[in-house]
């Protein structure tokens, strides 16, 4: 019985090391997707790494965006707002924005899109990310 | 009982090796542009799945355990000839989404609209969507350039 169970679960075995293989930590867009931290004063910065997934060089615009991800955010800055990079290559970028001291919270989105693509699809990856300023409570 | 034992233990390691891969991240790739094509005789539509035209292709990957919202735009025309009658154009787009391009998550039928699916969470390490674009207008065609623009958006 036991050896009937671990039959069936050789294929599991299988199938799981088949999508740890096929999910290349090189070639992300854009991670991590969510992350929420708080900050000591008005201002919120998190490191994410961008990624070039292509077989060729691209450049890739980086647009701090509202969270409705249409449409682009103020008080938001990026330390490479247009990056270019190789095939497979990962890149950390530091994305920094401001909090309204009043609201103490605030959530904003970050946006990659390929900078200069003339195809009919744009593809883009985009993150959510909310800074707190502390003592705000929960 | 102990092979089990040993086996889910096995499994715990492998899960473990894996968690260096992001908690959640997205990869989105394009492998095919896609093409507008025109029917022989019919000057009122463009379209992926008529004449010389084909589908557009992308491919998400995802880590395990990482579900994602794939969000695809309304599409617009940006390039057209000059002395093009936008009065009834009308751009559409039509997919399919599946894991490997063999069990399907979505199904969208022709849309002036945007819409959007979740890829689910378990599991799901490449979703291929497979779009097709099309344009109608009883003014007819012009002869010259035209392309449709997608916006296909992946987030938490």
């Amino acid at each position: 019985m036991s050896s009937l169970k671990v039959a069936h679960l050789v294929p599991l075995l299988a199938l799981l090391l088949g999508l740890g293989l096929a999910a290349p930590a090189a070639a992300q867009s854009l991670s991590p997707l969510e992350k929420t931290g708080v900050t000591p004063s008005d201002r919120k910065a998190f490191r994410l790494v961008v990624g070039n997934p292509y077989k060729q060089k691209m450049t890739f615009d980086v647009i701090p965006m509202q969270p409705d991800y249409q449409t682009p955010a103020t008080g938001a800055k990026v330390n490479y707002p247009r990056i270019t990079m190789g095939p497979g290559i990962s890149r950390q970028i530091i994305f920094t924005f401001d909090i309204d001291p009043k609201v103490k919270e605030r959530k904003i989105a970050l946006c990659i899109q390929p900078a200069s693509l003339d195809g009919p699809i744009l593809p883009r990856v985009c993150g959510l990310y909310v800074g707190r300023m502390a003592g705000r409570g929960s | 009982m102990h092979a089990h034992g040993r086996v889910l233990r096995l499994l715990a390691s492998l899960a473990a090796a894996l968690a260096p891969l992001p908690a959640l991240a997205c990869t989105l790739s394009i492998t095919n542009n896609g093409a507008l094509g025109m029917a022989v005789g019919n000057n009122t539509q463009l379209g992926s799945q008529l004449g010389t035209g084909s589908a557009a292709t992308l491919t998400t990957i995802l880590p395990l355990l990482s579900g994602v919202t794939i969000d695809i735009g309304a599409p617009t025309l940006v390039q057209q000839p000059a002395g093009y009658s936008f009065g009834t154009s009308t751009p559409e787009v039509a997919y399919t989404a599946g894991v490997l391009n063999l069990v399907p998550i979505k199904t969208q039928p022709y849309t002036a609209s945007a819409s959007s699916f979740p890829t689910g969470l378990l599991g799901i390490v490449t979703v291929t969507i497979v779009m097709q674009n099309r344009v109608t207008n009883t003014a007819g065609f012009p002869a010259g350039h035209y392309r449709t623009r997608t916006v296909v958006t992946c987030h938490p």
